[in-house]
């Protein structure tokens, strides 16, 4: 493993050589460790089958690894019906495909199921439905029966059950696959505003450029294992890690590269992961006047 | 016909009042019919039941006379057999095959379409009901009324998910005509066979993701929500 994060730094949620296989023979995870600090953005990458929606069923206890440790704010997981409670009510993990986890025909009454299950009063539920639903901008859905929405629609209802908890951490699996620019654009701006509110932010995602904007610190997974842990900038550094795991680098890296290679750009630099950084440097170079 | 109706208790004018009253209109409407055996009663609620549906729910009449045209014709196959019988008494039309004498009598005319308006009656009522109350709803309602949660949350998640396997069915359906799935009789009774299996193998695999899910958001041992607001 690349790049172990600064051990001084407290971390919220930490998984320690964890191993799960499937009852099928396939490998989740192998020996898998990774440590999420509190209050950060985190972007889960890796190749299809590399283990990122296993992770996130071990993160809040659905699946229990054969061996090694995950530990939430330093305490070992408790898998007693107390103990899973507790954990779920702190950490919510949005599902993929929105037509597994909206289980009402009612939006409004999907939202009020976490709250409730909580042990919230009626009218704290409500409070809670009435805020997800405002946070997340779906308050004109409120009476629509969930069969009329649109996908994008479904996902930020899905959202909203998750928030309506008011987990510290929140994890997303896949949260922009399947929208459109703009639904991508809303999920986004959503989820910078829950981490401004101070909560752990995780997710799964492919789009390369997003990782480069949005997050803080990425976890890339290849075959059930952790191969890089760290800020995005150093993670694109690494051209030979990006290549073995299947993945691409932000366009703004590519073409630095290529501007490198023509001449038309100095060498040395640090690659730029965005695109207002690969502005800066053409400015630089051919506006200095 | 089924979305049809769910179309319209999602968005009648009557979708916000409270599913008791609604309940109880129904009721009253379907015990009315069941208990006179007089056609004025029956008429009257039937007309009355369109009166409400148009006026207040704003649903066309159209809609809803079409809606009963389907029971209507179970129901008039099923009466009509009433009005006939064998050499009868006061006969408003009768014909005789070989030495058997079949005709329509005056009395059992009378009963055919008192039984026929009284069964109508009781249809429009139900469908008053079932016009302007969303499902979820009328589920609300069945547990003010003390029905067994375990019913309750089963009719919840049969609604929701009736959706997404209608959905699933007609994405399969549609990529398998693409694929030249049903052209032939062979290749359509081979392309309903993998469809009937493999809808049987997903929504095993989508039950078993529903309970993670469920899980998830901190599920035990029934499915609780919100009751609707109602202003």
């Amino acid at each position: 493993m690349i790049n172990i994060v600064n051990p001084n730094i407290h971390s919220l949620l930490e998984a320690e050589h964890i191993e799960f296989a499937y009852p099928d023979g396939t490998t989740g995870l192998n020996r898998l460790s990774m440590t999420i600090q509190q209050g950060r953005k985190v972007a889960i990458v890796g190749a299809n089958g590399s283990g990122k929606s296993t992770l996130f069923l071990h993160l809040n206890g659905t699946l229990k690894p054969r061996r090694g440790a995950i530990r939430f704010q330093g305490k070992e997981l408790d898998y007693s019906r107390k103990g899973l409670r507790e954990l779920r009510s702190r950490i919510g993990l949005v599902f993929q495909d929105p037509d597994v986890q909206l289980f009402s025909a009612s939006v409004e009454q999907d939202i009020s199921f976490g709250p409730l299950n909580m042990g919230l009063s009626p009218a704290e539920a409500r409070q809670r439905v009435d805020e997800a639903l405002e946070v997340t901008g779906i308050g004109d859905l409120r009476h629509r029966p969930v069969h009329g929405l649109s996908y994008g629609q479904k996902k930020r209802v899905c959202i909203a059950g998750i928030y309506a908890m008011k987990p510290e951490v929140i994890i997303l699996d896949e949260p922009l696959a399947w929208l459109d620019p703009v639904g991508a654009k809303h999920i986004l701006a959503l989820l910078d505003r829950l981490h401004e509110a101070g909560t752990t932010v995780i997710m799964s995602l492919h789009q390369m450029d997003i990782v480069a904007r949005w997050a803080q610190d990425v976890i890339v997974l290849h075959k059930g294992e952790t191969v890089f842990e760290g800020n995005p900038l150093s993670l694109f550094a690494q051209d030979d890690l990006l290549h073995r795991c299947g993945l691409e680098t932000p366009w703004p890296h590519e073409m630095y590269h290529d501007l490198v290679r023509m001449g038309l750009l100095p060498p040395g630099e640090a690659a730029p992961v965005d695109k207002s950084g690969l502005l800066d440097m053409i400015n630089r170079k051919f506006c200095k006047r | 016909m089924i979305f049809t109706i769910d179309q319209w208790a999602w968005s009648n004018g009557l979708r916000d009042t409270s599913p008791r009253r609604k309940g109880l209109a129904a009721l009253v409407g379907l015990i009315l019919s069941l208990s006179f055996p007089l056609p004025a009663v029956s008429v009257t609620v039937i007309i009355l039941t369109a009166l409400l549906l148009t006026v207040k729910a704003r649903i066309p009449l159209r809609t809803f006379l079409k809606l009963m045209t389907v029971p209507a014709a179970f129901l008039l196959t099923g009466t009509v057999t009433i009005a006939f019988s064998l050499s009868p008494v006061d006969a408003v039309w009768q014909t005789s095959i070989y030495s058997y004498v079949i005709g329509i009598s005056a009395q059992g005319l009378q009963e055919a379409s008192t039984l026929l308006l009284r069964s109508l009656g009781a249809t429009a009522s139900l469908y008053f009901f079932v016009l302007t109350t969303p499902m979820v709803d009328a589920i609300e309602l069945f547990n003010d009324l003390r029905t067994p949660r375990v019913l309750t949350d089963l009719m919840l998640l049969t609604y929701r998910f009736t959706f997404v396997l209608m959905e699933t069915t007609q994405a399969m359906i549609t990529a398998q005509e693409a694929r030249l799935g049903y052209t032939t009789t062979a290749n359509s009774f081979r392309s309903f066979g993998i469809l009937a299996a493999n809808l049987f193998i997903r929504s095993l695999l989508r039950s078993r993701d529903l309970y993670t899910a469920l899980a998830a958001r901190g599920y035990e041992d029934e499915l609780r929500v919100l009751p609707r607001k109602r202003g």
